[in-house]
């Protein structure tokens, strides 16, 4: 049952690593290219769901896929997703409990990213000259709304569908 | 051991996230790019702070180790001081030394003494010159503060020399102030002595005697010491004690004087003697 269920996690976050490679782009916004990072909606939910280890295992191995896929700054993606992962563990015992369909997904979702993009964004851009500030403005906050955005139509799909216990 | 392991299990969600940041970091600091750059820029900041900080506090182990450094250099530097002073001092002696070749003494030989005695009646010193430093027997050995002596013999590298403290070394000398002629000997028991001086001379303590123009073997105007004591020695003659110019305790380089007696000289006054 839990292969089936991993399995199914592997598909949809290979499905999700392509478009996030080679799509997301046409949906770029504003002169610095933001995009909404929909990878990390789904380690987000996954940590949620299955808890610490899971969260942080499956952030860890899709953020050095797409580290090595952008071949830019390898081990980067892959310890801001795992530190998502980890965190969104927290969350789990609600995700367990009766009230899990009224829980702030969208919230945990908008924390989780935010932590991410800001270890993200703050070691990207070490040694350059743009203050924090401006980084955290126009990189770090614009990317997590983004981001919060797709994680808010996942979640109500998800809701939705009750796909949760598809998976 | 079980409660280790049961330990571990509760905590193996903080083990896993350690272990992937750690895998993170060690593949983010493999990259080479301007930011990991910085980010070791400031890793090496930060760790030299605390080791900065850290130094305030005394290791024993190492101030032991350093203790046995500093003893050792410190010895290698006592022995290296100790060289650099002996140099300092060779140094101004032949700084001296070559101030008096420049007084335009023509033909000297400058020489080290590599033996010498002092305690006998007949003294001499060895020096490291010889016949292949064109150094012959009679010439003068002499030093910027006086006359020293004369070669009695020599080899290819080596010759010796006879200093005023030998009984065999008669020296004419007079004095510089009233010109009075005498002859310097070694009375063997530690007196440079001149002879043959009038009651009536005009010698006095402090004078300066020097080597005449009778002399056969040495040039005129050396000094050879200063009158430090006189004394009648018999109705006739006075007694007067010298203390050399040279002093002959620490003494280690000398000038052997390229200078030979007169051969026409010599003869002449050897043939007269003859025929006397």
């Amino acid at each position: 049952m839990y292969i089936t269920s991993y399995l199914k996690y592997a598909i949809a976050f290979a499905v999700l690593i392509v478009i996030q490679v080679s799509f997301i782009w046409l949906i770029a916004i504003s002169k610095y290219n933001i995009t909404p990072d929909l990878v990390i909606v789904l380690v987000i939910y996954l940590g949620y769901s299955r808890g610490h280890i899971a969260g942080m295992i499956a952030g860890f191995i899709t953020g050095l896929t797409l580290d090595i896929l952008s071949g830019s700054f390898i081990g980067l993606s892959a310890l801001s997703y795992s530190l998502a992962g980890f965190i969104s563990g927290y969350f789990h015992k609600q995700f367990t409990g009766e009230s899990s369909k009224n829980s702030p997904v969208i919230g945990i979702i908008f924390m989780c990213t935010l932590i991410a993009n800001t270890i993200f964004f703050v070691i990207y851009f070490q040694g350059s000259s743009i203050p924090f500030a401006e980084i955290f403005l126009k990189y770090i906050v614009t990317t997590t709304f983004y981001t919060s955005v797709f994680g808010l139509i996942f979640s109500l799909i998800f809701n939705r569908f009750d796909l949760k216990k598809s998976f | 051991m079980k409660t280790l392991g049961l330990f571990l299990l509760s905590i193996k969600e903080y083990l896993i996230l350690s272990l992937l940041i750690v895998v993170s970091l060690i593949l983010i600091f493999s990259n080479d790019n301007s930011q990991v750059r910085f980010l070791r820029a400031v890793g090496v900041g930060f760790v030299g702070a605390i080791q900065s900080g850290m130094s305030a506090v005394p290791n024993v182990f190492e101030i032991e180790k350093e203790n046995e450094f500093l003893r050792e250099k410190n010895i290698e530097l006592s022995n290296e001081v100790s060289a650099l002073k002996e140099a300092k001092l060779e140094n101004l002696r032949l700084t001296k030394s070559l101030g008096l070749k420049d007084k335009n003494i023509s033909g000297v030989v400058i020489a080290k003494i590599v033996n010498k005695s002092l305690v006998q009646a007949r003294n001499t010193i060895t020096l490291n010159v010889g016949e292949s430093d064109s150094v012959r027997v009679n010439m003068p050995v002499i030093t910027d503060d006086g006359l020293v002596g004369r070669i009695v013999s020599s080899s290819s590298n080596y010759s010796i020399a006879q200093i005023l403290y030998n009984r065999n070394l008669s020296i004419s000398v007079k004095v510089q102030r009233s010109r009075v002629d005498g002859i310097m000997n070694y009375d063997g028991a530690g007196n440079l002595i001149i002879n043959n001086v009038p009651k009536s001379a005009d010698v006095k303590t402090g004078d300066v005697i020097i080597t005449s123009e009778y002399s056969n073997y040495f040039p005129a105007g050396i000094p050879v010491g200063t009158v430090v004591e006189e004394g009648n020695l018999d109705n006739l003659f006075k007694k007067v004690i010298l203390k050399p110019s040279v002093n002959f305790t620490t003494l280690e380089e000398v000038f052997v004087l390229r200078h030979l007696p007169e051969k026409e000289r010599l003869d002449l006054e050897n043939s007269y003697l003859k025929k006397q």
